[in-house]
């Protein structure tokens, strides 16, 4: 094989008028939803296309459909003017089609070298791996890419912006013409940003085209074409980015029909603060947090997805360590927080992954109920099994589960139950804070209105709610205010009534 | 350079061997005899052999626990082969191959059944005892043919043979892990599995070979130890495993998969056969030793994990 002659060139590419790939009325149903539904998507030779959209709202799943890790339910993908069918992220390679996802797909511990060249390692006449070759082939590739990065290094002692460029020149080096990459720069500082987007400049120049996916609004300008923009799985419309407006982005991006009835009908905060956080660090995750949640009251922590706000929620629950700042409950600073000091201080939290991290799925229903309150419930540490069902079956009715009894196994209960479990064992410490990230993630319609109901019920009753939300609607119609994060800091604090989706995503995504 | 940069360079595990030495030095005199000195590493040479099994199967993010039983099964095999009046080379081959394909068995589970491989060979461990002992009835088999003898006991100028073996097996294993296209890619299987199979690396085949390769491995110190002690008894490889990995652990081979090197590997074989030797000179009973090696596997992988951080 050679490995050195195949660097991509302009003149192999079609003219630019013909479609280089149509994705065409690409449908894919996962268990209780729709994730793409009739999408279809064009690119150009040399083109950089952004892939626009809220989390959820179906890029990663049209892209691993196009790089063959999922198949399409329906729908045909079409290259160079011929339709393939891609069933393996093999066969993606095959057709030039190579995808950089957040997570790299390196070897710690093999050389830039071995990495670019894993599996296709040039051979000396006696079969030995041609470590010349190898060495020369990489560094033609990282040349290209203006990359001063040593071949023989190994991958563990890089940075992330280097990391990538030995994505990319792996990517070459597979003879790509169809680069995608799954929100490059999340992990970049300003500086690497602008490296990557020269290197992307120069991989267009040689007739590489790009899918780029991100929710940066401000970048995508400076380095699209075209954009398309998907909303709950199914595209919105692809305009050329020189043509739009980052107000028409968002409205594209959030849709027009915004009137969501408010469940939380009067605001029930009162002066006491249950919560208190005051200029929390943690490394470049978290920076100069600080916060406030009061009695009654329920405060929405809005942002993208690795803005740091589930790192936050963790820190606050002790969870993950912090380099500096204070956590103060119920008025009374926690010295050395950690998840069974914040519940003794009356803190509850209920997990984005409850199957993984909020539930004991074998366990019966009322072992997971009693689970944080055993303390409480049985200070002699003896159980009394006749108080354990009592209480259990007090909440089964208190919130109305579709649980026949205390006995039955927790993984046989639907999303929206279990979720009533997580909150029936929060009830049972009779918190007065609670943290819940994601509360209606996967749940169906009917179920989510109840668990936002009872959430009411909760701040009623005096209970401070953080909740963490990736869905705007959700936001809007549950909390009195929100705080948006991005990039690990809190950029701005909103009223809920007093704001907007498109205001919300706005700061979310750094537009304004 | 300056000489404190060159002493960093050193492995660590040099530095420990010159302090087992020391200590054992002033524990008993004949520590450091010529004599003693060919008995380590006739000793280290069957571990050894044992541990390249060991770390290529952390290496590749495995473990194998069969290694002992196979170690016991060769030999039983080898010795009642003989005793049937078989020739030394064809008893060998056949036990070679009954311990491939005892390997190549474990990879085959492993690489297509999704079990764990510490299950896996935890199985293969108690089948393969089990069988040499219903094989030999659970008694010594003599193996005394004095061709077969050399294997163990012979000696090359002073040099015990086993002792030559073994280097020349670190030196193959380390060229092929080094220099071929093979190694590589066992150290991104064991580096990041999902990586290596999309670069289009037969991630399956590769882990029955790892495995086969770790049979004839242990089938071979098999032959040595049974040469060496002039007899298969049905639980003579047993443990062998254990101390195998904590060459391998000691020797600097991440648990976590895909970094190690087999060299450092061999110098944690000859720790723990120094250590093992330096005990029993100084008295030591059989139980404490286990006491002393697992604290010190325990204490070098705090060390390395508290490092890391």
């Amino acid at each position: 094989m050679q490995h050195t002659e195949n660097l991509p060139t302009t003149g192999s590419m079609p003219p630019p008028h013909v479609d280089l790939l149509r994705l065409e009325h690409i449908t894919k149903q996962f268990p209780g939803v729709k994730a793409l539904d009739d999408v279809s998507f064009d690119l150009r030779p040399s083109e950089v296309h952004v892939l626009l959209g809220e989390n959820g709202a179906g890029k990663s799943t049209l892209m691993k459909v196009l790089a063959g890790v999922y198949p399409a339910d329906s729908g045909r993908i079409v290259l160079n003017g011929q339709p393939v069918q891609i069933h393996s992220p093999r066969q993606a390679r095959t057709h030039g089609i190579s995808i950089i996802y957040q997570e790299f797909n390196l070897v710690p511990d093999l050389t830039v070298g071995q990495n670019i060249f894993l599996g296709r390692e040039p051979r000396t006449a006696i079969g030995l791996v041609d470590r010349k070759a190898l060495a020369a082939g990489a560094r033609k590739f990282l040349d290209f890419l203006n990359a001063d990065i040593d071949v023989g290094a190994k991958i563990h002692s890089l940075g992330v912006a280097q990391q990538q460029l030995v994505e990319v020149a792996k990517a070459l080096s597979l003879e790509s013409c169809i680069l995608i990459m799954d929100e490059p720069t999340a992990t970049l500082s300003e500086p690497e940003i602008q490296r990557l987007f020269e290197t992307i400049r120069s991989l267009k120049q040689r007739g590489v085209s790009i899918i780029y996916i991100s929710h940066r609004l401000q970048e995508i300008r400076q380095i699209g074409d075209r954009v398309t923009v998907l909303r709950d799985g199914r595209a919105v419309g692809t305009r050329p980015i020189a043509e739009t407006s980052l107000d028409g982005l968002i409205q594209m991006m959030v849709g027009r029909s915004v009137s969501q009835r408010r469940i939380r009908t009067r605001n029930t905060a009162g002066p006491r603060e249950v919560l208190r956080v005051d200029s929390l660090r943690r490394g470049r995750i978290l920076k100069d947090i600080s916060l406030v949640v009061r009695e009654g009251e329920i405060v929405a922590l809005a942002g993208l997805v690795g803005s740091g706000r589930t790192e936050l929620a963790r820190a606050i629950f002790g969870i993950d360590p912090v380099d500096s700042g204070t956590i103060s409950l119920m008025g009374r600073t926690l010295a050395n927080p950690s998840p069974a000091a914040c519940i003794r201080s009356g803190m509850g939290f209920l997990p984005e992954n409850r199957k993984e991290d909020g539930l004991a799925q074998i366990l019966p229903v009322k072992d997971n109920i009693v689970q944080a309150s055993l303390r409480k419930l049985f200070p002699w540490g003896l159980l009394d099994h006749g108080l354990e069902r009592a209480t259990a079956r007090k909440y089964i009715q208190d919130l109305s589960m579709a649980c026949p009894s205390v006995f039955r196994m927790t993984r046989f209960l639907s999303g929206g139950t279990q979720q009533k479990v997580v909150l029936a064992k929060w009830l049972c410490t009779e918190s007065g804070f609670l943290i819940f990230d994601e509360p209606t993630r996967g749940i169906d319609v009917g179920a989510k209105e109840e668990i936002h109901r009872l959430m009411h019920t909760l701040a009623e009753r005096g209970v401070g709610i953080l909740m963490i939300s990736s869905e705007l609607p959700e936001v809007l119609s549950l909390s009195d205010r929100v705080y948006v994060m991005r990039e690990g800091a809190i950029t701005r604090e909103l009223v809920t009534e007093r704001t907007s989706q498109e205001e919300i995503i706005g700061f979310a995504a750094g537009g304004k | 350079m300056r000489i404190p940069a060159l002493l960093g360079k050193v492995p660590g595990s040099i530095y420990a061997v010159l302090v087992l030495l020391l200590l054992f030095r002033v524990g008993s005199a004949q520590f450091l005899s010529v004599s003693n000195f060919l008995n380590v590493l006739q000793q280290s040479s069957i571990l050894a052999i044992v541990s390249i099994g060991s770390f290529l199967a952390i290496l590749s993010h495995g473990i194998d626990l069969s290694l002992g039983a196979i170690v016991t099964l060769a030999g039983m095999v080898s010795a009642l082969l003989m005793v049937q009046g078989y020739d030394v080379v064809p008893a060998c081959l056949i036990a070679l191959a009954v311990s491939v394909a005892a390997g190549a068995l474990n990879g085959l589970l492993i690489a297509y059944s999704r079990v764990d491989p510490f299950i896996v060979t935890l199985g293969a461990m108690g089948t393969c005892e089990g069988l040499a002992l219903v094989l030999a009835h659970g008694a010594t088999i003599p193996a005394t043919n004095a061709t077969f003898k050399v294997l163990g006991g012979g000696s090359l100028l002073f040099v015990p043979l086993s002792a030559l073996i073994a280097l020349a097996s670190y030196g193959l294993f380390g060229f092929l892990l080094k220099g071929t296209a093979l190694g590589t890619h066992v150290y991104a299987l064991g580096g990041n599995e999902e990586a290596a199979l999309l670069s289009g690396i037969q991630v399956r085949p590769l882990k029955i070979l790892v495995y086969a390769v770790n049979g004839l491995l242990a089938g071979f110190a098999g032959l040595v130890l049974a040469s060496r002690l002039g007899a298969a008894n049905p639980s003579q490889g047993i443990g062998i495993e254990f101390d195998g990995i904590a060459a391998a652990v000691v020797g600097g081979t991440s648990l976590a998969g895909g970094r190690g090197k087999v060299w450092g590997t061999f110098m944690g074989a000859v720790i723990i056969a120094i250590l093992r030797n330096g005990l029993n000179m100084a008295g030591l009973p059989m139980a404490l030793q286990m006491v002393i090696v697992g604290l010190i596997m325990v204490g070098v992988l705090t060390l390395d994990t508290l490092r890391r951080k």
